[in-house]
């Protein structure tokens, strides 16, 4: 065993990586071996720490300093003062937006206080790659425990017991479609992790696969015992390759040690797990469709029922459940389900992951308690919004969810509180939306989503999502009718009933939500030409006002299509037929003398 | 692996290398590590320090550096602070006196005669 004073562990989850962690990590390790502290101090590659925006980031251990922004030219100064002369670098320490002192610790940090940890446990504590560090937090622990100390049975009314709900979006409880496939008879049964993540914008999965891989191969070994599988398919898309690349080492590293494999822990329990990549289509995010892709054909969806606990893969009965909620199995199964049951609502039970996106300081990825308030999120999580600008609304639930506003951002977020406001948990995207985003904009953005992903099997997804599509371009370009509304909610309520599978049946939430909440919005773009938030450019025209232009020229340079003239110290004008509405000119004239 | 007593061994070996990242809160050995430390020998100290700890296997104890504390006639200075927030500075501690403030303080919860101010 080697023994070292300090551990350094730097953040390679995507984010980090593309602003060059891994060359931080070559850059300390020769470093610490110049100054003769290579085995002092120890480099640890570690899966994401949730703080994307502030990446890359380092941690130092034992002290627990959270360093932000590394930048490869300030290892040597990290190294030279920090680890070999034990000062902190005080200029590249995290710290709260609103105070000056620097945090000594990486828990005093606002954006850890509220955060609670459970599927992300592990994440940006351990080495992803290497199995011993997995184990000494516990890892497989509950593996061992089920098969030497319990019976299947038992180990599904734990499950039950513990009111684990779904995280990929539908939010059914997990017990009961594990009871259901136990229930099924048949000689081959098949476990199935859906790691498809095709939400635009959300990436808890992959992080948990990148900075957490075992968790997840554990729960898939348990469910097996659960329900009497002995195999299991992991569907990851091929864009995800970090979260790939560590799932294929931690498989290894698992049959190395015969934690998947024949007659695991001495029983006789044989469990082997094997991955199926994907090529990011949404739709095979969809259980029926995922198992036909997984099967080499085409992801299709198909009519439930039956339901997959019946006849899934191959026709056999199969578990399909999300990366987030395997990730939570191991730890209920350790510590009990009435632990678990102390977390959360009365409804909705443990934590849930969320990638914060958008208009918010904070971007990255938090875990809180289901209960915990949108306002605790943005406000206190995610550090609010940037340059002081007004909330707005969040939209959850990507492509099939729908937007909360800023009257509703007291509202508790768990299953039933969501659906309740027309909103959806989904697989856990939030992205924060400011007064300079447009509504209509946002729900045109999704409809176009789903109409490139649709598959096209049925006809209300595949023309429905169409014909929504065009009416809110229609809108957006200023030729929208009054009776386009009534025409986009009889669209909406008839593909909501009529499509064959839940990528049709919830792509006109983002309209029915912002239609909901935002009706004037639509009404101002219809009735008076006019994109309040100034985003639909088709509505927009960027004018000089002649009293308070000066003729400084500023603006005439800055343009970049030459849409702007007139005399030095006279008032300019825009050629509106050459004008891009960039916004460029409004942005640099220094006498606020462009109006929009 | 064929048991669960295996898991639990391989558990225990690692969580003594990686003990330094939870945060729960052990003894902390502080050396100085100031241009003054270095000179008069705490890179030397603090390394046997770790070796002890090594050696004896003790899991519950981080080594931390620090600057000058402007004391620097009296280098090596090594300070123990304690769960509880007490502590205690060691003077011109050599890598004899590391190993005693490992085996008297940090194991035997002694104050190690003649090696404070
Ligand atoms: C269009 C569509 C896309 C989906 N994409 C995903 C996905 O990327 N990841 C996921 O876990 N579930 C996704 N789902 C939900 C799955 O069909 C299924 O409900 C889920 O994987 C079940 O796991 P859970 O019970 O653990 O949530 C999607 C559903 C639909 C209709």
């Amino acid at each position: 065993m080697d023994m070292y004073r300090a551990h350094v562990l730097v953040c390679c989850g995507t984010g980090c990586t593309s602003s060059k962690s891994p060359q931080i990590i070559d850059s300390m390790e020769k470093l610490l071996a110049e100054n003769g502290l290579e085995t002092e101090v120890k480099v640890v590659k570690t899966g994401c720490f949730g703080l994307c925006a502030r990446g890359p980031i380092v941690v130092v251990y034992p002290e627990g300093i959270m360093y932000t922004h590394v930048d490869l030219s300030d290892v040597k100064e990290i190294v030279e003062e920090h680890f070999l002369k034990g000062r902190v670098v005080k200029r590249l320490v995290a710290s709260d937006e609103d105070s000056a002192e620097i945090a000594h610790s990486i828990q005093n940090l606002g954006f850890f206080k509220k955060q609670m940890r459970i599927a992300l446990r592990n994440c940006g504590m351990i080495n992803p790659e290497n199995i011993d560090e997995y184990i000494a937090h516990d890892g497989y622990a509950a593996l061992g425990k089920c098969l030497t100390a319990m019976t299947p049975q038992e180990v599904i009314d734990e499950v039950s017991k513990s009111q684990l709900r779904g995280r990929g979006g539908a939010g059914f409880p997990t017990g009961r479609k594990w009871s259901f496939a136990a229930q099924s008879k048949g000689d081959i049964k098949y476990v199935c992790c859906n790691a498809d993540e095709g939400d635009p914008g959300a990436f808890m999965d992959r992080s948990i696969l990148e900075g957490d891989p075992h968790s997840v191969l554990e729960a898939m070994a348990i469910a097996g015992y659960a329900i009497g599988s002995n195999q299991g398919y992991i569907y990851i898309r091929a864009e995800y390759p970090i979260a790939v690349e560590r799932l294929r080492i931690a498989i290894a590293q698992a049959k190395e040690y015969g934690l998947l494999g024949n007659n695991i822990f001495g029983t006789d329990f044989s469990f082997d797990i094997e991955l199926r990549l994907g090529a990011g289509a949404f739709v095979c995010g969809e259980e029926t469709a995922l198992m036909v892709s997984i099967e080499g054909n085409r992801g299709e969806p198909r009519t439930r029922p039956p339901f997959p606990a019946v006849k899934g893969l191959w026709g056999k009965p199969t578990i399909l459940n999300n990366v987030e909620t395997y990730a939570n199995i191991p730890m209920i199964l350790l510590k009990g389900a009435d632990w678990f049951t102390t977390i959360g609502t009365e409804k909705s039970k443990g934590t849930k992951v969320f990638a914060l996106g958008g208009k918010i300081n904070n971007t990255g990825l938090v875990e809180v308690p289901m209960g915990t308030t949108l306002r605790e999120i943005i406000e206190e999580i995610g550090g609010g919004i940037p340059h002081g600008k007004k909330f707005k609304a969040a939209q959850t639930g990507g492509p099939s969810g729908g937007c909360i506003p800023a009257e509703l951002i007291d509202t508790p977020i768990d299953y039933d509180s969501l659906t309740a406001i027309g909103a959806m948990m989904g697989s856990g995207g939030l992205i924060v939306m400011d007064e300079d985003n447009c509504m209509v904009d946002i729900a045109k953005f999704f409809l176009e989503f789903t109409v490139d992903e649709s598959c096209g099997k049925c006809s209300p997804c595949r023309i429905g999502t169409k014909r929504m599509h065009e009416i809110l371009e229609k809108i957006t370009k200023g030729q929208g009718e009054l009776s386009d509304i009534d025409k986009l909610e009889d669209l909406c309520n008839t593909i909501k009933i009529a499509a064959l599978c839940g990528l049709g049946q919830t792509a006109p939430n983002p309209i029915l939500s912002t239609l909901r909440y935002f009706k004037q919005e639509y009404l101002e773009h219809i009735v008076n030409k006019r994109c309040p938030a100034g985003v639909c450019k088709d509505l927009l025209s960027y004018i000089i006002m002649p009293d308070q232009c000066k003729g400084c020229g500023i603006c005439a340079k800055q343009c970049p299509v030459g849409a702007i003239s007139g005399e030095k110290k006279s008032a300019h004008v825009i050629d509106q037929s050459k004008c891009i509405k960039c916004g460029v000119c409004m942005s640099k004239c220094p006498f606020k003398a462009i109006k929009r | 692996m064929k048991s669960l007593s295996e898991l639990q061994e391989l558990k225990e070996k690692t969580l003594q290398e990686i003990n330094l990242r939870m945060q729960n809160g052990g003894t902390k050995i502080v050396v100085c590590m100031g241009t003054c430390g270095i000179a008069a020998g705490a890179r030397e100290t603090m390394r046997a320090i770790v070796a002890e700890l090594k050696n004896k296997n003790v899991n519950y104890a981080s080594v931390l550096l620090s600057g000058c504390d402007g004391n620097c006639e009296e280098e090596p200075v090594v300070k123990v602070i304690e769960p509880t927030g007490e502590e205690t500075v060691y003077v011109h501690v050599d890598t004899e006196g590391g190993k005693r403030i490992v085996n008297e303080h940090v194991i035997a919860h002694k104050v190690v005669d003649g090696m404070t101010r």
